[in-house]
Protein backbone atom coordinates (compact mmCIF):
# COMPACT_ATOMS: atom_id res chain seq x y z
CA UNK A 1 0.00 0.00 0.00
CA UNK A 2 1.44 3.31 -1.13
CA UNK A 3 -0.41 6.27 0.31
CA UNK A 4 -0.13 9.62 2.03
CA UNK A 5 -1.68 11.46 4.95
CA UNK A 6 -2.04 15.11 5.82
CA UNK A 7 -2.20 17.01 9.07
CA UNK A 8 -0.66 14.36 11.30
CA UNK A 9 2.40 14.57 13.52
CA UNK A 10 4.58 12.57 15.90
CA UNK A 11 4.80 14.93 18.87
CA UNK A 12 6.79 12.90 21.45
CA UNK A 13 8.79 9.68 21.62
CA UNK A 14 10.12 7.83 24.66
CA UNK A 15 12.24 4.66 24.86
CA UNK A 16 12.12 2.36 27.88
CA UNK A 17 15.12 0.04 28.13
CA UNK A 18 15.89 -2.79 30.54
CA UNK A 19 18.49 -1.65 33.04
CA UNK A 20 19.99 -5.15 32.83
CA UNK A 21 22.87 -5.20 30.35
CA UNK A 22 24.60 -8.27 28.92
CA UNK A 23 28.10 -8.09 27.47
CA UNK A 24 28.93 -10.26 24.45
CA UNK A 25 32.39 -11.02 25.85
CA UNK A 26 30.76 -12.72 28.86
CA UNK A 27 28.69 -14.97 26.59
CA UNK A 28 31.25 -15.79 23.90
CA UNK A 29 31.89 -19.28 25.27
CA UNK A 30 28.24 -20.24 24.62
CA UNK A 31 28.67 -20.24 20.89
CA UNK A 32 31.32 -22.83 20.08
CA UNK A 33 33.39 -20.61 17.79
CA UNK A 34 37.05 -19.77 18.37
CA UNK A 35 37.84 -16.57 20.25
CA UNK A 36 39.51 -15.13 17.13
CA UNK A 37 36.41 -15.75 15.06
CA UNK A 38 34.05 -14.38 17.71
CA UNK A 39 36.05 -11.17 18.04
CA UNK A 40 36.01 -10.73 14.28
CA UNK A 41 32.25 -11.20 14.19
CA UNK A 42 31.92 -8.77 17.10
CA UNK A 43 33.44 -6.07 14.93
CA UNK A 44 31.53 -6.93 11.76
CA UNK A 45 28.07 -7.68 13.15
CA UNK A 46 28.08 -5.22 16.04
CA UNK A 47 28.04 -7.73 18.89
CA UNK A 48 28.69 -5.69 21.99
CA UNK A 49 26.25 -4.94 24.79
CA UNK A 50 22.53 -5.53 24.72
CA UNK A 51 19.70 -4.78 27.13
CA UNK A 52 17.81 -7.83 28.32
CA UNK A 53 14.52 -7.85 30.21
CA UNK A 54 14.20 -9.93 33.34
CA UNK A 55 12.00 -13.06 33.31
CA UNK A 56 8.24 -12.43 33.32
CA UNK A 57 8.62 -8.77 32.38
CA UNK A 58 6.22 -7.91 29.55
CA UNK A 59 5.72 -5.22 26.97
CA UNK A 60 2.82 -3.80 29.02
CA UNK A 61 5.08 -3.32 32.07
CA UNK A 62 7.51 -1.18 30.11
CA UNK A 63 4.76 0.62 28.21
CA UNK A 64 2.92 1.52 31.42
CA UNK A 65 6.16 2.75 32.98
CA UNK A 66 6.89 4.90 29.92
CA UNK A 67 3.35 6.27 29.61
CA UNK A 68 3.31 7.14 33.33
CA UNK A 69 6.57 9.00 32.77
CA UNK A 70 4.94 10.96 29.92
CA UNK A 71 2.01 11.78 32.18
CA UNK A 72 4.33 12.85 35.00
CA UNK A 73 6.11 15.15 32.53
CA UNK A 74 2.68 16.61 31.57
CA UNK A 75 3.13 15.43 27.97
CA UNK A 76 -0.17 13.58 27.86
CA UNK A 77 -3.23 12.89 30.03
CA UNK A 78 -5.49 9.83 30.06
CA UNK A 79 -8.38 11.93 28.74
CA UNK A 80 -6.44 12.82 25.60
CA UNK A 81 -5.90 9.22 24.52
CA UNK A 82 -8.26 8.04 21.78
CA UNK A 83 -6.37 4.93 20.69
CA UNK A 84 -3.64 2.59 21.89
CA UNK A 85 -1.87 0.67 19.12
CA UNK A 86 0.70 -1.97 20.12
CA UNK A 87 3.04 -3.53 17.55
CA UNK A 88 4.93 -6.50 18.94
CA UNK A 89 5.68 -10.17 18.39
CA UNK A 90 5.94 -10.79 22.14
CA UNK A 91 2.50 -10.13 23.62
CA UNK A 92 1.95 -10.38 27.36
CA UNK A 93 -0.74 -13.03 26.73
CA UNK A 94 -2.57 -14.57 23.78
CA UNK A 95 -5.66 -13.00 25.36
CA UNK A 96 -6.27 -10.20 26.35
CA UNK A 97 -4.50 -7.87 23.92
CA UNK A 98 -1.61 -5.90 25.42
CA UNK A 99 -3.29 -2.64 24.35
CA UNK A 100 -6.31 -3.51 26.52
CA UNK A 101 -4.05 -4.18 29.51
CA UNK A 102 -2.54 -0.71 29.09
CA UNK A 103 -5.96 0.92 28.67
CA UNK A 104 -7.29 -0.81 31.78
CA UNK A 105 -4.31 0.19 33.89
CA UNK A 106 -4.79 3.90 33.27
CA UNK A 107 -8.60 3.85 33.33
CA UNK A 108 -8.73 5.33 29.84
CA UNK A 109 -12.18 5.90 28.32
CA UNK A 110 -14.12 2.84 27.18
CA UNK A 111 -14.37 4.57 23.80
CA UNK A 112 -10.65 4.14 23.34
CA UNK A 113 -9.60 2.03 20.34
CA UNK A 114 -7.28 -0.81 21.37
CA UNK A 115 -5.37 -2.67 18.65
CA UNK A 116 -2.55 -5.20 18.89
CA UNK A 117 -0.66 -5.77 15.65
CA UNK A 118 1.57 -8.82 15.39
CA UNK A 119 4.51 -7.27 13.61
CA UNK A 120 8.21 -7.27 14.39
CA UNK A 121 10.88 -5.56 12.34
CA UNK A 122 8.35 -3.39 10.45
CA UNK A 123 6.39 -2.62 13.59
CA UNK A 124 7.08 1.10 13.63
CA UNK A 125 6.27 1.72 9.96
CA UNK A 126 3.13 -0.41 10.14
CA UNK A 127 2.11 0.99 13.52
CA UNK A 128 2.55 4.60 12.39
CA UNK A 129 0.51 3.94 9.25
CA UNK A 130 -2.30 2.49 11.35
CA UNK A 131 -1.96 5.44 13.75
CA UNK A 132 -2.43 7.92 10.90
CA UNK A 133 -5.45 5.98 9.63
CA UNK A 134 -7.01 5.85 13.10
CA UNK A 135 -6.43 9.57 13.65
CA UNK A 136 -8.80 10.28 10.76
CA UNK A 137 -11.58 9.36 13.20
CA UNK A 138 -10.26 10.76 16.47
CA UNK A 139 -10.62 14.55 16.08
CA UNK A 140 -8.51 16.04 18.89
CA UNK A 141 -7.75 12.75 20.62
CA UNK A 142 -4.28 11.22 20.35
CA UNK A 143 -2.82 7.82 19.54
CA UNK A 144 -0.29 6.14 21.80
CA UNK A 145 1.79 3.92 19.52
CA UNK A 146 3.60 1.29 21.59
CA UNK A 147 6.32 -0.53 19.65
CA UNK A 148 8.35 -3.05 21.58
CA UNK A 149 9.57 -6.58 21.92
CA UNK A 150 11.03 -8.98 24.47
CA UNK A 151 12.58 -11.41 21.98
CA UNK A 152 15.60 -12.30 24.13
CA UNK A 153 13.36 -14.74 26.00
CA UNK A 154 12.63 -16.51 22.71
CA UNK A 155 16.14 -17.13 21.39
CA UNK A 156 18.22 -20.25 22.01
CA UNK A 157 21.09 -19.75 24.49
CA UNK A 158 23.58 -21.28 22.02
CA UNK A 159 22.25 -19.65 18.86
CA UNK A 160 25.26 -17.70 17.66
CA UNK A 161 23.37 -16.25 14.68
CA UNK A 162 20.65 -14.54 16.71
CA UNK A 163 21.39 -14.42 20.43
CA UNK A 164 24.31 -11.97 20.31
CA UNK A 165 22.30 -9.33 18.43
CA UNK A 166 18.88 -9.42 20.07
CA UNK A 167 17.86 -6.97 22.78
CA UNK A 168 14.63 -5.83 24.43
CA UNK A 169 13.01 -2.39 24.45
CA UNK A 170 9.63 -0.71 24.38
CA UNK A 171 8.92 2.69 22.88
CA UNK A 172 5.92 4.98 23.08
CA UNK A 173 5.19 7.57 20.40
CA UNK A 174 2.45 10.17 20.77
CA UNK A 175 0.82 10.65 17.37
CA UNK A 176 -1.81 13.30 16.81
CA UNK A 177 -3.71 15.42 14.33
CA UNK A 178 -2.22 18.80 13.53
CA UNK A 179 -3.67 21.57 11.38
CA UNK A 180 -1.57 22.60 8.42
CA UNK A 181 0.72 19.62 8.89
CA UNK A 182 2.91 18.57 5.97
CA UNK A 183 2.14 15.52 3.89
CA UNK A 184 3.42 12.15 5.14
CA UNK A 185 4.12 9.34 2.68
CA UNK A 186 3.82 5.67 3.61
CA UNK A 187 4.59 2.43 1.77
CA UNK A 188 3.90 -1.02 3.20
CA UNK A 189 4.65 -4.21 1.28
CA UNK A 190 4.28 -7.86 2.15
CA UNK A 191 5.80 -11.02 0.69
CA UNK A 192 4.00 -13.66 2.73
CA UNK A 193 5.23 -16.45 0.47
CA UNK A 194 8.61 -15.93 2.19
CA UNK A 195 7.06 -15.57 5.62
CA UNK A 196 8.51 -18.72 7.16
CA UNK A 197 12.04 -17.32 6.68
CA UNK A 198 11.61 -15.69 10.11
CA UNK A 199 9.69 -17.90 12.49
CA UNK A 200 9.11 -19.18 16.00
CA UNK A 201 7.55 -22.55 15.09
CA UNK A 202 6.03 -23.63 18.43
CA UNK A 203 3.58 -21.96 20.78
CA UNK A 204 0.63 -21.37 18.49
CA UNK A 205 -2.04 -23.73 17.21
CA UNK A 206 0.10 -25.15 14.38
CA UNK A 207 2.61 -26.55 16.92
CA UNK A 208 1.40 -26.43 20.53
CA UNK A 209 3.95 -26.48 23.34
CA UNK A 210 4.85 -30.05 24.38
CA UNK A 211 7.72 -32.04 25.87
CA UNK A 212 9.07 -32.40 22.33
CA UNK A 213 9.08 -28.68 21.56
CA UNK A 214 11.37 -28.03 24.55
CA UNK A 215 14.14 -30.17 23.03
CA UNK A 216 17.04 -28.34 21.40
CA UNK A 217 18.59 -29.92 18.31
CA UNK A 218 21.34 -28.96 15.88
CA UNK A 219 19.90 -27.14 12.87
CA UNK A 220 21.22 -27.23 9.32
CA UNK A 221 22.89 -23.91 10.03
CA UNK A 222 24.96 -25.47 12.83
CA UNK A 223 23.01 -23.73 15.60
CA UNK A 224 21.29 -25.38 18.56
CA UNK A 225 17.70 -24.41 19.09
CA UNK A 226 14.28 -25.82 19.89
CA UNK A 227 11.01 -25.21 18.02
CA UNK A 228 10.16 -22.70 20.77
CA UNK A 229 13.09 -20.54 19.71
CA UNK A 230 13.41 -17.80 17.12
CA UNK A 231 14.83 -18.91 13.77
CA UNK A 232 15.82 -16.90 10.71
CA UNK A 233 16.99 -18.08 7.28
CA UNK A 234 19.87 -15.62 7.15
CA UNK A 235 20.61 -15.86 3.42
CA UNK A 236 16.99 -15.45 2.33
CA UNK A 237 16.33 -12.52 4.64
CA UNK A 238 19.56 -10.78 3.67
CA UNK A 239 18.76 -11.11 -0.04
CA UNK A 240 15.21 -9.86 0.59
CA UNK A 241 16.47 -6.78 2.42
CA UNK A 242 19.20 -5.93 -0.08
CA UNK A 243 17.04 -6.45 -3.17
CA UNK A 244 13.56 -5.33 -2.11
CA UNK A 245 14.18 -2.46 0.31
CA UNK A 246 15.79 -0.16 -2.28
CA UNK A 247 12.90 -0.79 -4.69
CA UNK A 248 10.34 0.11 -2.02
CA UNK A 249 12.24 3.24 -1.04
CA UNK A 250 12.59 4.37 -4.65
CA UNK A 251 8.83 3.99 -5.10
CA UNK A 252 8.23 5.91 -1.87
CA UNK A 253 10.65 8.72 -2.76
CA UNK A 254 9.03 9.02 -6.18
CA UNK A 255 5.60 9.42 -4.52
CA UNK A 256 7.04 12.00 -2.14
CA UNK A 257 8.87 13.71 -5.00
CA UNK A 258 12.18 13.65 -3.14
CA UNK A 259 15.63 12.28 -3.87
CA UNK A 260 18.13 10.65 -1.51
CA UNK A 261 19.93 13.99 -1.29
CA UNK A 262 16.76 15.64 0.05
CA UNK A 263 16.56 13.26 3.00
CA UNK A 264 18.33 14.54 6.12
CA UNK A 265 18.55 11.10 7.74
CA UNK A 266 17.52 7.50 7.11
CA UNK A 267 16.32 6.04 10.39
CA UNK A 268 16.24 2.31 9.68
CA UNK A 269 15.37 -0.85 11.51
CA UNK A 270 18.64 -2.13 13.04
CA UNK A 271 19.02 -5.86 12.24
CA UNK A 272 22.81 -6.03 12.58
CA UNK A 273 25.70 -3.77 11.68
CA UNK A 274 26.73 -5.70 8.54
CA UNK A 275 23.29 -5.80 6.91
CA UNK A 276 22.69 -2.10 7.43
CA UNK A 277 26.15 -1.22 6.09
CA UNK A 278 25.44 -3.17 2.91
CA UNK A 279 22.02 -1.55 2.56
CA UNK A 280 23.60 1.91 2.85
CA UNK A 281 26.10 0.95 0.14
CA UNK A 282 23.30 -0.29 -2.13
CA UNK A 283 21.33 2.92 -1.66
CA UNK A 284 24.51 5.00 -1.99
CA UNK A 285 23.64 6.75 1.24
CA UNK A 286 26.45 8.29 3.23
CA UNK A 287 26.84 6.32 6.46
CA UNK A 288 26.66 9.62 8.34
CA UNK A 289 23.03 9.88 7.23
CA UNK A 290 22.11 6.36 8.35
CA UNK A 291 22.83 5.69 12.05
CA UNK A 292 24.00 2.10 12.51
CA UNK A 293 24.98 1.66 16.16
CA UNK A 294 21.89 0.50 18.01
CA UNK A 295 22.78 -3.22 17.87
CA UNK A 296 26.14 -2.44 19.50
CA UNK A 297 24.57 -0.28 22.19
CA UNK A 298 21.31 -2.02 23.07
CA UNK A 299 20.71 -4.93 20.68
CA UNK A 300 18.11 -5.40 17.97
CA UNK A 301 14.79 -4.82 19.72
CA UNK A 302 12.68 -5.66 16.68
CA UNK A 303 9.70 -3.28 16.36
CA UNK A 304 11.32 -0.71 18.65
CA UNK A 305 14.57 -0.09 16.78
CA UNK A 306 13.47 2.90 14.70
CA UNK A 307 12.22 4.99 17.66
CA UNK A 308 15.20 3.79 19.73
CA UNK A 309 17.49 5.11 16.99
CA UNK A 310 15.60 8.39 16.85
CA UNK A 311 15.85 8.84 20.63
CA UNK A 312 19.53 7.86 20.73
CA UNK A 313 20.51 10.33 17.98
CA UNK A 314 17.90 13.02 18.59
CA UNK A 315 20.22 15.75 19.87
CA UNK A 316 22.77 15.42 17.08
CA UNK A 317 20.05 15.11 14.41
CA UNK A 318 18.36 18.34 15.48
CA UNK A 319 21.57 20.22 16.37
CA UNK A 320 21.31 22.59 13.43
CA UNK A 321 17.75 22.32 12.12
CA UNK A 322 14.35 22.60 13.75
CA UNK A 323 12.65 20.40 11.18
CA UNK A 324 14.10 17.38 9.38
CA UNK A 325 13.07 15.43 6.30
CA UNK A 326 13.31 11.87 7.60
CA UNK A 327 12.89 8.47 6.01
CA UNK A 328 11.97 5.57 8.30
CA UNK A 329 12.76 2.24 6.62
CA UNK A 330 12.00 -1.19 8.01
CA UNK A 331 12.24 -4.74 6.70
CA UNK A 332 11.89 -8.19 8.17
CA UNK A 333 9.33 -10.56 9.60
CA UNK A 334 6.37 -11.32 7.33
CA UNK A 335 8.41 -10.87 5.19
CA UNK A 336 7.43 -7.22 5.10
CA UNK A 337 8.78 -3.82 4.15
CA UNK A 338 7.73 -0.47 5.51
CA UNK A 339 8.77 3.03 4.55
CA UNK A 340 7.70 6.46 5.75
CA UNK A 341 8.89 9.87 4.55
CA UNK A 342 7.91 12.85 6.66
CA UNK A 343 9.01 16.30 7.70
CA UNK A 344 9.39 16.01 11.46
CA UNK A 345 9.80 19.14 13.58
CA UNK A 346 11.57 19.02 16.92
CA UNK A 347 9.65 16.83 19.31
CA UNK A 348 7.83 18.18 22.33
CA UNK A 349 9.55 15.44 24.34
CA UNK A 350 12.16 12.80 23.52
CA UNK A 351 13.94 10.69 26.11
CA UNK A 352 15.40 7.30 26.97
CA UNK A 353 14.75 5.86 30.42
CA UNK A 354 15.67 2.60 32.17
CA UNK A 355 13.06 0.24 33.54
CA UNK A 356 13.57 -0.41 37.26
CA UNK A 357 13.57 -4.20 37.60
CA UNK A 358 11.96 -5.59 40.74
CA UNK B 1 45.66 -14.73 -4.37
CA UNK B 2 44.70 -18.43 -4.20
CA UNK B 3 47.08 -19.15 -1.33
CA UNK B 4 45.90 -16.09 0.56
CA UNK B 5 42.27 -17.17 0.21
CA UNK B 6 43.00 -20.72 1.40
CA UNK B 7 44.91 -19.25 4.34
CA UNK B 8 41.92 -17.00 5.13
CA UNK B 9 39.46 -19.91 4.97
CA UNK B 10 41.66 -22.19 7.08
CA UNK B 11 42.02 -19.52 9.75
CA UNK B 12 38.23 -19.27 9.83
CA UNK B 13 37.63 -23.03 9.89
CA UNK B 14 40.86 -24.84 10.85
CA UNK B 15 38.98 -28.14 11.07
CA UNK B 16 38.12 -28.11 7.34
CA UNK B 17 40.24 -29.03 4.29
CA UNK B 18 39.49 -26.42 1.64
CA UNK B 19 41.76 -28.06 -0.94
CA UNK B 20 39.55 -31.14 -1.24
CA UNK B 21 35.98 -29.84 -1.21
CA UNK B 22 33.74 -29.38 -4.26
CA UNK B 23 31.29 -26.92 -2.68
CA UNK B 24 32.17 -25.24 0.62
CA UNK B 25 28.60 -24.12 1.36
CA UNK B 26 26.71 -27.23 0.24
CA UNK B 27 29.08 -29.41 2.24
CA UNK B 28 28.50 -27.33 5.37
CA UNK B 29 32.06 -26.06 5.65
CA UNK B 30 30.97 -22.42 5.54
CA UNK B 31 27.86 -20.94 7.13
CA UNK B 32 26.35 -17.47 6.69
CA UNK B 33 28.47 -15.96 9.48
CA UNK B 34 31.59 -17.36 7.81
CA UNK B 35 30.54 -15.70 4.56
CA UNK B 36 30.16 -12.38 6.39
CA UNK B 37 33.69 -12.80 7.80
CA UNK B 38 35.07 -13.64 4.36
CA UNK B 39 33.45 -10.56 2.83
CA UNK B 40 35.03 -8.39 5.53
CA UNK B 41 38.45 -9.99 4.95
CA UNK B 42 38.18 -9.60 1.17
CA UNK B 43 37.30 -5.93 1.52
CA UNK B 44 40.17 -5.29 3.94
CA UNK B 45 42.79 -7.31 2.08
CA UNK B 46 42.07 -6.33 -1.51
CA UNK B 47 40.41 -2.93 -0.99
CA UNK B 48 37.25 -3.89 -2.87
CA UNK B 49 33.60 -3.41 -1.95
CA UNK B 50 31.49 -6.55 -2.23
CA UNK B 51 27.93 -5.40 -2.96
CA UNK B 52 25.14 -7.03 -1.00
CA UNK B 53 23.57 -8.48 -4.16
CA UNK B 54 26.72 -10.58 -4.70
CA UNK B 55 26.71 -12.05 -1.20
CA UNK B 56 25.26 -15.33 -2.44
CA UNK B 57 26.30 -18.87 -1.43
CA UNK B 58 27.44 -19.71 -4.98
CA UNK B 59 30.03 -16.91 -4.87
CA UNK B 60 31.70 -18.55 -1.86
CA UNK B 61 31.38 -22.19 -2.91
CA UNK B 62 35.03 -22.60 -3.99
CA UNK B 63 38.35 -20.78 -4.06
CA UNK B 64 37.82 -20.04 -7.77
CA UNK B 65 34.37 -18.58 -7.06
CA UNK B 66 35.87 -16.27 -4.42
CA UNK B 67 38.67 -15.24 -6.80
CA UNK B 68 36.07 -14.43 -9.48
CA UNK B 69 34.13 -12.36 -6.97
CA UNK B 70 37.20 -10.33 -6.02
CA UNK B 71 38.22 -9.77 -9.64
CA UNK B 72 34.69 -8.68 -10.56
CA UNK B 73 34.90 -5.78 -8.15
CA UNK B 74 38.51 -4.73 -8.47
Amino acid sequence: MLTSFKNKIISSVITVLPTNEVDFLDEMDNYGYSEVKMKKLKKIMGYNTRRVAMPKEGVSDYAIYGIQHLMDQKIITADEIGAIIVTSTSPDYFIPPTSNIIQGHFGISHDCVCIDISQGCCGYSVGLTYSFMTLEHLADKKVLLVCGDMMTAKVGPHDRASRPILGDAVTISVVENQENGREIFCDIKNEGEKGMAIVIPAGGNKMPISEETHIETMGEDGNMRSPEHFFMEGDEVFNFVINETPLMLLELMDKADVSIADIDAFICHQPNKFMLKKLAEKLEVDTGKMPNDIVELYGNSNSATIPVTLCQHYNELYAEKDCLKLCFASFGSGLALGGIILSLPKLQYCNMINYPHA
Amino acid sequence: MKEKIIEMLTELRPECDFTESVDFVEEGMLDSLDIVSIVDSIEETWGVKVPGVDILPENFSSVDAIINLINKHK
